[in-house]
């Protein structure tokens, strides 16, 4: 895998981060160091284990249908950087 | 090149709303209609370090919908995220299930209203969160944000692409919308957000096999719309292609002010939403023991209603499936028939004359003017023949209009009660035969097409309330 | 000492600048806000780790690697298992070396995500581990991991409270800080 300065914008963008144009070649070259070292993983023969994505290998338990929460609005809006009439407010959302 | 060259294929996403209490991974309030944010908990926020429970009803709901519609249901399903940046998708990733759904590969079999019935097959429906919702208006450029939605159980219903038409997918919509109320599954409040389709429509050329290019318009919310949707798109792809175009793959909007449909985003960002197993859930499994819990305390299904009220009321095949097919209007029936009341009858003037009039004023059955009651007691007197076909329909108008609760009354009150006793009927005859001795003479010599003429004397002078049979016989007696 | 039951979960995408957390100066759009506001309010460690993680999940690359990874910890998963059939607990180093100084090695990744290679098996087979300090090299201290089986905290707990019983290393202070 080679990457370049397009695969690390690309991420970026995915990832919703902002990569200033000295900051680029900093993050390609990181971000090829980080996958060479894991190249090695190539090497292992995976062929028919199953991924692991959860190691307790349980099953989840299932909560009853009940209301449990009670409002808290107040609480939480305080963290809010911005809100108004009990809303999160954002740049305006254009659809 | 016209719309005849064309041909139409439609796969619909169906979002639907369970009715549950709380939400699928948290305790709060599912209730339509509150304060914003007020039922918005820590984890419908994405607050740091809260991890979702999955609330034991959303399974019950999925599953029961599974069975109704015939599908494999999985015995083990597991969660994904999908990763995205909205402002009303809290976490910055939605959880839903993406190889792994509770249920896959149904089938439902519906009725066109132009004739004839259309089978579709459901790739899968999974269990998902809701978003929550963006305000526009009133706040200074910008977009204020309620997440009481967000958390939302939603079960997202697959069809395959293979509706050929708007008419399919609406009443394909229709079905699944009427299915699911029915089965308790969602409260089906369609004004409220609990049903909305997203609609991927392409065309290709007529006679090829290759599907075209789709656009999907989301968050469709009417049956209306989505029929105007699916219309617009289908006539807007047709003039892309027929000017040398190519139809873009997108997601699209309907506007129903403007009648039509317009790409979501202005730059259409990146959607590689990096699905992977949810770590912070375990798979959910499930055993035949819970599913045949669930299957024991369904209703009644359209499938085995339909071959019911054939054995039962010794309908048509045709007629039973179409009214087990419209489980409120099956209902109504039931209704209408209890206590032995005629089952044909009873279905041809549903069918007939009762649907007609919903139609026609776009009242749904839940909501007739005309309770099963009332048309029942229509149906008694018909049968007991107290009163004619055409005094049962003057009868029903009167009952459509409100201007009577009961037949029994109104049929009273008006004197509407067909006149069988012939003690009555006689001196009537006479008068008739003796009023017009012309006609009475060619009836004699055989000229018996002028029973007609009687009939119809007897019928002005009784304002339609002689029983027709009965005036029949006493004419033949008089005249013969 | 600490007792870890880390698990590599990705939770860095809920930080957007909406509902808590940092949030940029006078954002001009809705992508100018999450971008500025996650650009500015994550360090260069954090960044770098969204970016590895964001690309092992993207299109084309997530069997490659996500998944191979995610293969491999079960193989890791099974090896301790089988470890643990034969002993109690597993004991070694912490860390590779002891602390370096602030700053020392942000131009190496590497060697960085080197620092947890002793401690990631256990958060990968999803195992408990406690880390107490041993002792002190060059006025630093350095540290025991005990990684235990599933459920067994208390063993782990035990082990280290019996050593700390016997050993005063855990109410030193390193020179540096002192």
């Amino acid at each position: 895998m080679i990457v370049d300065k397009d695969v690390v914008l690309n991420i970026a963008e995915l990832a919703q981060l902002q990569i200033e144009d000295d900051e680029v070649d900093h993050y390609v070259d990181s971000l090829g160091r980080i996958l060479q070292l894991v190249e090695e993983m190539q090497s292992v023969d995976t062929q028919g284990v199953e991924p692991v994505s959860n190691p307790l290998d349980g099953i989840q338990r299932l909560r009853e249908d009940r209301v449990t929460e009670e409002d808290q609005r107040e609480l939480f809006l305080a963290n809010a950087p911005e809100s108004e009439q009990g809303l999160f407010l954002v740049p305006r959302v254009v659809e | 090149m016209s719309r005849a060259d064309w041909e139409v294929v439609i796969g619909l996403e169906i979002h639907t709303q369970l009715k549950t209490k709380s939400k699928i991974f948290s305790g709060s309030s599912t209730a339509f209609g509150a304060e914003p944010n007020v039922q918005a908990s820590a984890v419908d926020l994405g607050l740091p370090g809260v991890l979702p429970v999955v609330n034991k009803e959303v399974y019950k709901k999925a599953v029961t919908f599974g069975l109704a519609v015939g599908a494999d249901i999985n015995r083990r399903s597991v969660f994904d995220r999908k990763n995205y940046f909205y402002p009303d998708s809290p976490k910055g990733y939605q959880i839903t299930q993406l190889d792994l759904p509770i249920v896959e590969n149904g089938q439902v079999t519906v009725e066109l209203p132009s004739g004839g019935t259309k089978t579709i097959n459901l790739t899968r429906a999974h269990l998902e969160e809701d978003a929550g919702k963006s305000l526009h208006e009133n706040f200074h450029n910008q977009t204020g944000i309620d997440l009481n939605r967000a958390g939302t159980p939603l079960l997202e219903i697959v069809s395959e692409p293979e509706m050929y038409s708007s008419e399919e997918a609406v009443a394909y919509a229709r079905y699944i919308h009427q299915l699911v109320t029915y089965l308790g599954v969602s409260d089906g409040e369609m004004s409220q957000g609990s049903l909305r389709c997203d609609a991927n429509v392409s065309i290709r050329p007529v006679g090829t096999v290759e599907l075209g290019t789709r656009t999907e318009t989301k968050n469709v919310n009417s049956f209306k719309f989505l029929e105007q949707a699916i219309e617009y798109e289908i006539e807007r792809q047709i003039q892309v292609l027929e000017s040398g175009q190519t139809v873009r793959q997108e997601t699209r909007l309907y506007d129903s002010d403007k009648g039509e449909t317009r790409p979501m985003r202005s730059k259409e960002t990146a959607t590689d939403y990096r699905y992977f197993p949810e770590p912070d859930l375990l798979p959910v499994e499930i055993d035949d023991a819970y599913i045949e819990a669930i299957r024991r305390e369904m209703p009644e299904l359209s499938g085995a209603k339909s071959e019911r009220f054939v054995t039962q009321y010794q309908l048509s095949q045709a007629d039973a499936f179409s009214l087990a097919g419209n489980i409120p209007l099956a209902d109504y029936f039931e209704e209408v028939v209890r206590s032995g009341r005629d089952a044909k009858l009873a279905n041809n003037w549903i069918r007939v004359e009762l649907l007609a009039q919903l139609n026609k004023d776009n009242i749904s059955i839940e909501n007739s003017p005309v309770t099963a009651d009332q048309l029942g007691a229509i149906i008694s007197k018909i049968t007991d023949k107290s009163i004619s076909g055409k005094i049962a329909k003057t009868v029903f108008e009167a009952l459509w209009k409100g201007e009577t609760n009961s037949a029994d009354e109104y049929i009273e009150k008006q004197g509407l009660t067909q006149v069988s006793d012939s003690s009555s009927l006689a001196p009537l005859i006479d008068k008739i035969i003796s009023e017009n001795p012309k006609q009475a003479e060619q009836f004699r010599a055989g000229k018996t097409k002028l029973m007609g003429f009687f009939v119809g004397q007897v019928m002005k002078e009784t304002q339609g309330k002689a029983n027709p049979q009965q005036v029949n016989e006493i004419l033949n007696e008089k005249l013969g | 000492m600490s007792l870890r039951r880390r698990r590599r979960r990705r939770t860095y995408l809920r930080y957007d600048g909406v509902r808590y957390g940092y949030r940029c100066e006078t954002p001009v759009d809705l992508a100018d806000l999450y971008k500025r506001s996650r650009s500015e309010g994550f360090g260069d460690e954090v960044k770098q780790r969204i970016i590895v993680g964001s690309f092992a999940l993207s299109a084309g690359y997530y069997d490659a690697y996500y998944k191979k990874a995610q293969q491999i910890r079960r193989l890791i998963k099974n090896d301790f298992a089988q470890a643990f059939e034969q002993v109690d607990l597993i004991i070694g180093p912490t860390t590779p070396s002891t602390a370096f100084n602030l700053g020392e090695k942000t131009s190496d990744p590497i060697s960085m995500y080197l620092q947890d290679i002793y401690t990631i098996t256990s958060n990968l087979a999803g195992l408990p581990a406690g880390s107490f300090p041993v002792g002190m090299e060059a006025g630093l201290p350095f540290g025991l991991q005990i990684i235990g089986n599933y459920f067994d905290e208390g063993r782990i707990l035990n082990l280290a409270h019996q050593f700390q019983l016997e050993s005063d290393w855990h109410r030193l202070t390193p020179e540096a800080t002192a």
